[in-house]
């Protein structure tokens, strides 16, 4: 399932947040329950745009929840509590990816070469009909990259947060994370481009 | 600037990525080049499909669904005793990749250093036991004689706590002073080597006890050079 946003939303005010996990971190699994509501949404998009398929990125929404939960009293509050979040999902999304790229490589060595030749298999422009089928073409060519330009690229360019974000949640540097995205954006534009052709903005 | 530098401005080109000055320093070139204007062309292109893609935000099928499982595992994990989440929490430490490969490499050290010292050890315990050996079927000969300026040594001239290292009869008390034999001040001096050795395993070796084994080594460190001529 997916839905067309130009951006999240919380509808949740920032103060209202802090007073959710205030309680949280006193044991009151109500507001607990809030905070869930609040960011599942944020947190599936982000592991989805990262594992194969919607229940591995529940499984990591579960995961990573229950982790926020049991090292809330870590949490410091000067922080963004979603940038927070996020890193969280990263990390398990990173984990995955690792156990999933052993996976490929221990039983597909030959299956991937190549692939970013083959992406636009059966596919044109002309042809990409929804958004949808563009997102899955993205995600494809982002997981041919190497894990660090794969993370800047999807939280940069797909998850759009803004460049500290993405530093704060890699633990890069900002130049390095600016090197990463070059690097990923140069990869995956060059392939758009060449595969294709000259798009119109309003399709 | 080349156009190499520039490519990595062109594509850093979303807001808050190039300063005010990377802006117009890239603008500017792309007057007067004519392939990186075509770059930036084609970059554009990409990007709408990048903006297609990025709009489209996956959302689970049964949002519902997906917090009330969540929430029954952290309740799961709320209702569990403080020891079994702290023994979990290290279990998630450990099992971290990094901290794993690292582990890894600290037992594989240890191991190495281990195993290393092990064969070393066997070395030196098989050397000081030669040595032991030769020096107490070394037989007495008479030679020159110096005293020792060392308070340790002095007490061990009457002592036979180191018979088995040194020949009986090697220092002597003589009209007030501790002598030694100058043959047998290198074997005094070969106890420098029960240093590469851990004085517990020396001790034991040679059935001394090992403070004074330190004792005697420390002193005779100290006054090898205060040996003088009787």
């Amino acid at each position: 399932m997916v839905r067309e946003s130009a951006n999240h939303s919380l509808t949740m005010p920032g103060h209202a947040v802090k007073e959710m996990i205030d309680a949280s971190q006193k044991g009151n699994l109500t507001s607990f329950e809030l905070l869930v509501h609040e960011h599942q949404s944020y947190a599936f998009s982000l592991a989805m745009r990262f594992v194969a398929n919607e229940d591995e990125a529940s499984d990591v929404v579960q995961d990573s929840f229950i982790r926020v939960w049991q090292h809330l009293s870590e949490y410091n509050p000067n922080r963004k509590f979603r940038t927070w979040l996020y890193m969280i999902v990263t990390n398990l999304c990173l984990d995955r990816l690792r156990v999933l790229k052993r996976r490929r490589t221990l039983f597909s060595s030959n299956e991937r070469d190549g692939e970013n030749e083959n992406v636009s298999n059966g596919h044109d422009m002309e042809k990409i009909h929804s958004n949808e089928e563009l997102a899955s073409i993205v995600k494809r060519l982002a997981e041919n990259l190497s894990t660090k330009q794969q993370l800047v690229f999807t939280l940069r360019d797909l998850q759009d947060l803004t460049m500290e974000e993405v530093a704060e949640i890699t633990g890069m540097s900002m130049g390095t994370v600016k090197t990463n995205l070059h690097y990923a954006r140069k990869e995956i534009r060059d392939i758009l481009v060449r595969h294709y052709g000259v798009v119109r903005a309003d399709v | 600037m080349n156009c190499k530098q520039f490519d990595r401005m062109l594509h850093l080109n979303r807001p808050g990525e190039l300063s005010a000055r990377e802006a117009e320093l890239l603008l500017s070139h792309l007057k007067t080049c004519g392939r990186c204007a075509l770059e930036k062309v084609r970059i554009e292109q990409a990007d709408i499909l990048i903006e297609r893609a990025r709009r489209t935000v996956p959302l689970a099928s049964n949002p519902d669904q997906l917090i009330a499982v969540t929430m029954r595992g952290v309740r799961a994990a709320a209702s569990k005793p403080l020891w079994v989440s702290a023994i979990e929490s290290v279990l998630d430490f450990f099992w971290q990749p990094s901290v794993r490969y690292a582990s890894m490499a600290v037992i594989v050290a240890a191991i190495g250093l281990f195993t290393f010292q092990f064969l070393t050890m066997f070395n030196d315990i098989y050397k000081l036991e030669l040595s032991a050996k030769a020096v107490v079927h070394k037989p007495i000969t008479t030679g020159t004689y110096y005293s020792v300026e060392s308070g340790s040594l002095k007490e061990l001239a009457t002592s036979t706590e180191l018979h088995s290292l040194l020949p009986s009869g090697t220092l002597k008390s003589s009209n007030g002073q501790t002598i030694v034999r100058q043959s047998d001040i290198t074997s005094i001096l070969s106890a420098y080597g029960l240093r590469s050795l851990s004085t517990s395993v020396a001790s034991s070796v040679l059935r001394i006890d090992k403070r004074k084994l330190e004792q005697i080594i420390d002193d005779v460190t100290k006054n090898a050079k205060t040996f003088t001529e009787f």
